[in-house]
């Protein structure tokens, strides 16, 4: 490489129906003809082959780091859509590691520092840990902890988890370290990003509190039996105002409580727990992630125009980490059931990242939860949106 | 917030309870206690030994943590610069210690309780597991006597119970019940750990601070007075005292004192210097613990007990304990946006006819008295799920929901008005009023300010029409004509 290269970040886009060819053609947009340091991709369900994986990281040299995952859809300055998005970032300044663990050789909390162990190969002032995580398995703040231990409070974590269009089916990772390109099913990847200029993170959901705290008083990991000594799904339905026809319909009940989320009480704010099944049988809900015994909650609610505007407060929150300069480029991880809330008005969300970010190339995916590990931010999240400012 | 920190303890406890050996609980704890504080690194020492850290990567180096000594408040860590320091003690004899260090706020007082309560589950935890460990290599190295092996399984046993039964207090707390119980809960549960003796919890009268009363007691009886004079010396020296067979910690409310937990130990004194040495020690060591960990549950309880009971003043009126405006009206929006059917819901507003003449004749505490009495009265009528909230002077609202149809609102608003018109006995003087009461169904549409607006005007109406009854909302009473006209 070129020591005098200026530093660049490139996004491109493609919505071919041939997997292979969206991947080149995205990988081409994004390369503008220049060598890359790093491809990050990202690839709906439907063009999640090995064959777009290969035509990508030819489309590149073939001898270029990769990390990437399907999604629940991607989206770029472009739109949004069903098909590849790849981004490319080079130039003197920037460095960068990969690591990969392919599913069940390990468990998440090694899996996590596995992952971050990427850092040992890069030296620079400004470091991050891009996580992609499996999206699958139910814990992954296990993998966030691990990953923790090895960065420590010095690197933050920032990244989401592999979508598959909501399907519940699987997800796939991209990966190369150099030479092999390899498709790795519900993988957790790393990839360390160092840079000569700071790094911006930022993480917002647009969910509110409303009403007063209820104590969890009976739940076994994420299945939750009692609130306040009552039959949870009783309170949850009739706080919410949940139809009884919605409740008898698992997959009408799913659409209902995705947005209908309970907050955990923390020191500062609250952990978002999405609800997404209701048991007839034992009165009980069930949420993506553990809710212990004892815990304090609310309901959350939120207006469609806060959880639109929540894209562009990630983003402005990333953009003043780096002092209100403007980014090379930026990453963004939104959450796959955002889009279930915003229905028709998804694409306004990309409206308003483009309005702040003008000519700065950008994209992002769809997530099974959303990852940021840094001062304030414990790890997962989900109903949120995180941001990664490149300046 | 009331009740963060009891939760984050709870949680502690369920993860470090998994744990099955040293490593994985010290790893553990290092992970939940800055996820619990928002700080950004924590380690676990223990002679002069990290066992386990997180936040300055993988092998930080051990001086470092091993270095830091108790008092200092703040400390530069390689890497990331300044930070607050919270050093908390995991047991009273080996200077093992939980560190934990946060950048952006130093460690309120309520924080530091909670991690000293998990320092010291650790400290517990450890120690078992230890015991655990040692007792795994005796069986591989089979060369002790099997007596010295029942003592180690004797005592990681009995740590299992304490842990168990800490966690169960633990979990009993969270639910809120009333002081009372919790604080029997947590002396019950010392009393059940620990062979003969009695636990008390006395405390400070909040009347008079120098007083000192046994608030909760479990076990044989013993002289009060005994009791509270050493939890007094306790409370007076701050930290542990023992005195024969008595011994006491303090318990704090915050950084207050609020009293003491006490142990009253009934085992002969002959036996106990009888015992061999080994199996005097180990009730020695039992008794220390059960005193520190149950002290410190108290301190929570009542820690958490107090901000509860803050957070419920701030929305109660103090006069009538019963909802303020502001809670009511987060209750009506719940409410509206939560029953979609209309009429499955109504709001009943009520105004006192007689007010004005009972506190310009009888004066204002017999007002007030006769608010209370009203206040009382009108949650004796109306169903759990309701509720009633004083908006303002004489004025009231309820809640009625769910309703099984509108006659139902009716006959409450029936039972609301024969209520408050049965004479009320204050200070001796029979005092009558009567109530006039409109009645507002939900709609789509409504705001909450809109219903009680709705609410009111018929109410207004039926002060002006027939005084003592209740009139339900009809739109035509927007019309300002007809608003202006009585009846």
């Amino acid at each position: 490489m070129d020591g005098h290269e200026q530093r660049w970040f490139g996004v491109g886009r493609s919505v071919l129906a041939d997997p292979a060819e969206a991947g080149a053609e995205a990988c081409r947009a994004a390369l503008d003809g220049r060598p890359a340091t790093l491809l990050i991709v990202f690839a709906s369900p439907s063009h999640s082959t090995p064959a777009m994986a290969a035509a990508v990281h030819a489309a590149a040299g073939g001898s270029v780091l990769m990390v990437g995952c399907s999604t629940s859809g991607e989206f770029s300055a472009a739109g949004v859509g069903a098909g590849v998005v790849v981004n490319a970032l080079g130039g003197a300044g920037f460095s960068a590691a990969v690591r990969a663990v392919p599913q069940g050789s390990t468990g998440l909390y090694e899996a996590g520092v596995t992952a971050a162990s990427c850092l040992d190969d890069i030296d620079a002032e400004h470091r991050t840990v891009l996580l992609l995580g499996d999206g699958r398995s139910t814990d992954q703040q296990e993998m966030v902890r691990g990953a923790y231990a090895t960065a420590g409070a010095a690197v933050p974590l920032i990244g989401g988890c592999a979508g598959d269009a909501m399907t519940q089916t699987g997800t796939w990772h991209f990966f190369s370290s150099g030479g092999d390109v390899q498709v790795l099913p519900n993988a957790v990847l790393g990839a360390a990003i160092g840079s000569t200029k700071p790094l911006g993170i930022g993480i917002a959901h647009g969910w509110h509190r409303v009403g007063e705290p209820m104590a969890v008083t009976h739940s076994e990991g994420g299945k939750i039996f009692e609130l306040d000594g009552e039959p949870a799904l009783d309170v949850y339905a009739q706080r919410t105002g949940c139809p009884p026809e919605v409740l008898a319909d698992a997959g009408a009940f799913l659409m209902y409580a995705a947005v209908r989320p309970l907050g955990l009480a923390r020191r500062t704010g609250e952990d978002i727990r999405i609800i997404f099944a209701a048991d007839a049988e034992d009165r009980s809900i069930s949420g993506l992630a553990d809710t212990p015994e004892g815990a304090l909650v609310w309901f959350m609610e939120a207006d469609p125009d806060a959880i639109v505007a929540a894209t562009a407060v990630a983003a402005s929150a990333a953009l003043e980490e780096i002092g209100g300069e403007r980014p090379l480029g930026m990453l963004v991880f939104d959450c796959c059931v955002r889009t279930l809330a915003l229905g028709e008005r998804t694409g306004q969300s990309v409206d308003r990242l483009r309005e702040i970010l003008g000519p700065v190339p950008f994209s992002g995916f769809y997530t099974n939860g959303e990852i940021v590990r840094r001062p304030q931010a414990k790890g997962m999240h989900h109903l949120t949106v995180a941001a990664l400012a490149v300046l | 917030m009331a009740g963060w920190s009891l939760l984050q303890l709870t949680e502690f406890f369920s993860a470090i309870t998994r744990a099955d050996d040293v490593a994985v609980a010290a790893r553990i704890a290092v992970q939940r206690t800055t996820e619990a504080t928002d700080a950004e690194v924590a380690a676990v020492v223990c002679d002069a030994e990290v066992v386990a850290s997180v936040g300055l990567g993988r092998a930080p180096d051990p001086a470092v943590f091993v270095g830091l000594r108790g008092g200092a408040d703040v400390t530069t860590l390689p890497g990331i610069g300044p930070m607050h320091l919270a050093m908390l003690a995991m047991d009273r004899d080996t200077g093992a210690r939980l560190i934990v260090a946060r950048a952006d706020e130093p460690f309120i007082a309520e924080e530091r309780q909670m991690l000293q309560g998990m320092a010291r589950v650790l400290g517990l935890a450890l120690r078992g597991l230890r015991t655990l460990e040692n007792e795994r290599r005796l069986r591989r190295e089979r060369e002790q006597e099997a007596d010295a092996r029942l003592k180690l399984v004797q005592a990681l046993a009995w740590r299992e119970r304490l842990l168990e039964t800490l966690l169960r207090v633990q979990r009993a707390a969270n639910q809120h019940p009333p002081l009372g119980e919790a604080l029997d809960a947590i002396t019950g549960g010392a009393r059940m750990l620990l062979d003969d003796v009695t636990a008390a919890l006395v405390l400070r009268e909040s009347g008079d601070p120098a007083a000192l009363t046994v608030a909760s007691l479990s076990g044989p009886p013993v002289d009060q007075d005994i009791l509270v004079e050493v939890g007094r010396a306790a409370v007076v020296a701050n930290r542990p005292v023992t005195e024969g067979r008595l011994s006491a910690v303090p318990v704090h409310i915050g950084d207050d004192v609020a009293g003491a937990f006490v142990l009253a130990d009934h085992t002969a004194a002959e036996e106990g210097l009888r015992a061999e040495g080994g199996r005097a020690d180990a009730g020695n060591d039992e008794r220390r613990d059960v005193l520190a960990a149950f002290g410190e549950q108290a301190s929570l309880a009542l820690t958490g007990a107090s901000t509860r009971a803050a957070v419920h003043a701030a929305h109660h009126d103090p006069l009538t304990r019963l909802p303020t405006r502001s809670l009511f009206l987060q209750r009506v929006h719940q409410m509206l946006a939560a029953a979609p059917r209309p009429g499955s819901a109504a709001l009943l507003y009520l105004d006192l006819d007689l007010f004005k003449q009972v506190n310009d004749t009888l004066g204002h505490a017999a007002g007030d008295e006769l608010l209370r009495r009203v206040a009382e009265r009108l949650t004796g009528v109306v169903r759990a799920s309701d509720m009633a909230a004083r908006l303002g002077g004489d004025e009231f609202a309820i809640v009625l929901e769910p309703l099984a149809g509108r006659h139902e609102a009716g006959v409450i608003a029936q039972r609301l008005l024969e209520a408050i018109a049965t004479p009320f006995d204050i200070g001796g003087r029979t005092v009558v009023t009567r109530a006039s009461v409109g009645i507002a169904y939900n709609d789509h549409g409504h705001t909450a300010d809109g219903l009680i607006e709705e609410a009111d005007l018929a109410m207004y109406r039926a002060k002006k029409s027939m005084p003592g009854t209740y009139r339900e909302f009809e739109p035509s009473m927007l019309d300002p004509a007809v608003r202006s006209v009585p009846g």
